[in-house]
């Protein structure tokens, strides 16, 4: 005879380790989070008192964070971002609408090609750039800075815009051919608006590898176009380094990204599984 | 009588394999004529090639008169509702219809005229605000059917305008759709998979069968005379009543032979000895038939089974009786008062008889 209590039981001590795991694991993930969060509302007195509790939480790092140019790094962060992602993106549409509808030679060979400049590491690129923007005067400006991210968010722009272009019935651009509309209308006016929430996810996820950019910032930003990037690895504090202000600009730095993410993680996460998810 | 369409031997392959091969047919200005065919016949590639939408490889398509190859889709005056509806969602449907109106850039007065206007007709005044996500299946099929309409065009295409949708609904639109066609006037090609609708609705019907023009007949000589038993078996689904019989010469005599015991009228007989053909299958629709404890004057073909029971379809009944493995079908409009497995005699009448060539499958007379 089966028992069934003891089946019970051991499915119930099986629930809750796997809980204790999934738990202990969030929360490792978390922590360096809550950490962060923790040193910017701390004083610098308590600063390496005590790790979980802050008694007197406090905005002065956030106070010196601002005096140290970071809300001006976090402008520059943003418009260098808008630019890139609406650079790759505008590019991006026109390319993935021409290779889901257009009969085009060599098409899968060149949505490869595409994919694969993705997969060169950047540092190869790093010294060609610098000399050319150096060269032709890009060196330091917003629109140099766009450029460079702009074509290094596009590849995977194409593929995601593409695959949430091809989920849309061909029959929706032959009805609205038929009713006698152009191509560019067709595109802007039909299509894209059905692809929306695609286009968002295409745009967070550029807006995530812009935002996050280092090496290209480190290298082809100038004082007034310094990224948020580069601000927190140049910091010094006159009485050595000032972790409160680093955490305090990490904080803001952090913050539109999570919002970004949370706002459209359902779409995020059907980015992430294009060309293995169709409607 | 003047000809809105003309089809010319078209030819299309895809990847290589031919889909379509030398079709050709015309319609008369006013007429509805049905394309009939399973699916992957074809039906769908023709429909796209007349509106332009596909280039075929050989053949031509006029349309009143003018030869149309080389004119794109908006400039063919041809409208149409495709089987995927293809509505645009995120527009409302007032937007929807005013659609072909737009590229036309007609004015604003004359486009909400027209748009109430054709909303009266398909009765969908009341959905104009909403959303085209936001539809039923039988609203989106009418609001797919009022942007179609919306484009003054010589030729009005549907592309299996009533499927996805349940058998109640597909029913209701379907008498609509004969109500609209007659206030309307227009030149229509329907393609369908669903006998039904051809029947119910084409002035004339074209059987498309692996990208092939099999047989254009009206829809009632389609059904009782259908050109091929592969298409008669089609039309009625798995109830047609089939009888195999073989002609041998036997001593200068043609000798009619069958795996059933069946008793052949003298007719039918004459029937078989004028027809050339050695193995023949007499075929005929269960409502030429009779099942009956007995069956008195039976001219045609008789034989004896037992009764295995009944399908009650709303306004007849489905009549079914076994004889050596075989299942024969009759319709009946009493409900039957027979016990299972009972005797019964089955008579097939001459009248709905017709007689295909079981090698070639043809109908030989």
């Amino acid at each position: 005879m089966r028992d069934y209590r003891r089946e019970t039981r051991v499915y119930k001590i099986r629930k809750y380790l796997k809980l204790g795991i999934l738990i202990t694991i969030v929360v490792i993930y978390l922590l360096p989070i809550y950490g962060m969060f923790n040193l910017a509302f701390r004083p610098r007195a308590e600063m390496f008192t005590g790790f979980f509790v802050i008694t007197q939480p406090t905005l002065e790092n956030f106070v010196e964070a601002y005096e140290y140019g970071a809300y001006s790094a976090i402008v520059n962060s943003a418009i260098i971002t808008a630019g890139g992602v609406g650079l790759a993106l505008a590019l991006a549409v026109l390319a993935s609408y021409a290779f889901s509808r257009f009969k085009v030679k060599g098409k899968n060979l060149l949505m490869f090609y595409i994919l694969s400049t993705r997969m060169m590491p950047p540092i190869t690129l790093i010294i060609p750039i610098f000399i050319m923007y150096y060269t032709v005067g890009l060196k330091g400006t917003y629109l140099g800075l766009i450029l460079v991210y702009g074509m290094m968010a596009l590849p995977l722009s194409v593929w995601m815009t593409k695959s949430f272009i091809d989920d849309v019935p061909k029959d929706i651009d032959e009805a609205a051919m038929i009713d006698g509309h152009s191509t560019m209308y067709i595109l802007f006016k039909i299509v894209l608006p059905m692809v929306i929430p695609g286009i968002a996810a295409s745009a967070a996820f550029a807006a995530i590898t812009i935002w996050n950019e280092f090496l290209f910032a480190l290298l082809l930003s100038g004082i007034d176009t310094k990224p948020t990037s580069v601000l927190l690895s140049s910091i010094r504090g006159e009485r050595g380094f000032n972790w409160g202000r680093v955490a305090a600009i990490e904080v803001i730095y952090i913050i539109p990204i999570i919002i970004l993410v949370f706002w459209l993680q359902k779409h995020m996460l059907r980015g992430l599984t294009f060309g293995t998810v169709r409607r | 009588m003047e000809k809105a369409l003309i089809v010319s031997e078209i030819v299309k392959k895809i990847r290589g394999k031919e889909v379509l091969k030398n079709v050709s047919f015309e319609v008369e200005k006013g007429q509805l004529l049905v394309l009939l065919g399973p699916p992957g016949s074809g039906k769908t590639t023709l429909l796209k090639i007349i509106a332009g939408l596909e280039k075929q490889d050989s053949g031509s398509i006029y349309i009143n008169g003018v030869r149309v190859d080389e004119t794109p889709p908006y400039e063919r005056k041809v409208s149409m509702v495709f089987e995927t509806l293809a509505l645009y969602s995120h527009m409302t449907v007032y937007e929807n219809i005013a659609s072909p109106m737009v590229a036309e850039k007609k004015p604003k007065d004359f486009i909400d005229k027209r748009v109430r206007e054709i909303a009266g007709i398909l009765r969908i005044e009341h959905l104009l605000d909403r959303r085209a996500d936001k539809l039923s299946g039988g609203e989106r099929q009418r609001v797919a059917v009022a942007r179609a309409l919306a484009k003054e065009a010589e030729i009005y295409l549907l592309d299996e305008p009533f499927s996805n949708l349940d058998a109640k609904i597909r029913y209701a639109l379907r008498t609509e759709f004969k109500k609209l066609k007659t206030i309307l006037g227009k030149t229509l090609v329907l393609a369908t998979s669903d006998p039904l609708d051809a029947l119910a609705l084409g002035d004339a019907v074209v059987f498309i069968e692996k990208g092939e023009v099999v047989q254009r007949s009206t829809p009632v000589e389609l059904y009782y005379k259908p050109s091929r038993l592969d298409i008669a078996r089609y039309l009625t689904g798995k109830i047609l009543n089939e009888v195999i019989v073989k002609k041998k010469a036997e001593g200068g005599k043609t000798v009619i032979m069958s795996e059933l015991d069946i008793a052949i009228s003298e007719s039918v007989l004459r029937d078989l000895q004028e027809i050339p053909a050695e193995n023949i299958v007499l075929a005929s629709h269960p409502d030429t038939a009779i099942i009956e404890k007995s069956v008195e004057n039976c001219d045609g073909l008789k034989l004896k089974g037992r009764f295995l029971g009944y399908e009650y379809r709303g306004s007849e009944f489905l009549v079914f009786a076994e004889y050596k493995n075989h299942l024969f079908k009759a319709l009946k409009y009493e409900k039957p008062l027979i016990d299972f497995n009972e005797p019964v005699e089955v008579c097939i009448s001459r009248e709905g008889l017709n007689f295909y060539n079981l090698d070639t499958g043809a109908l030989v007379r």
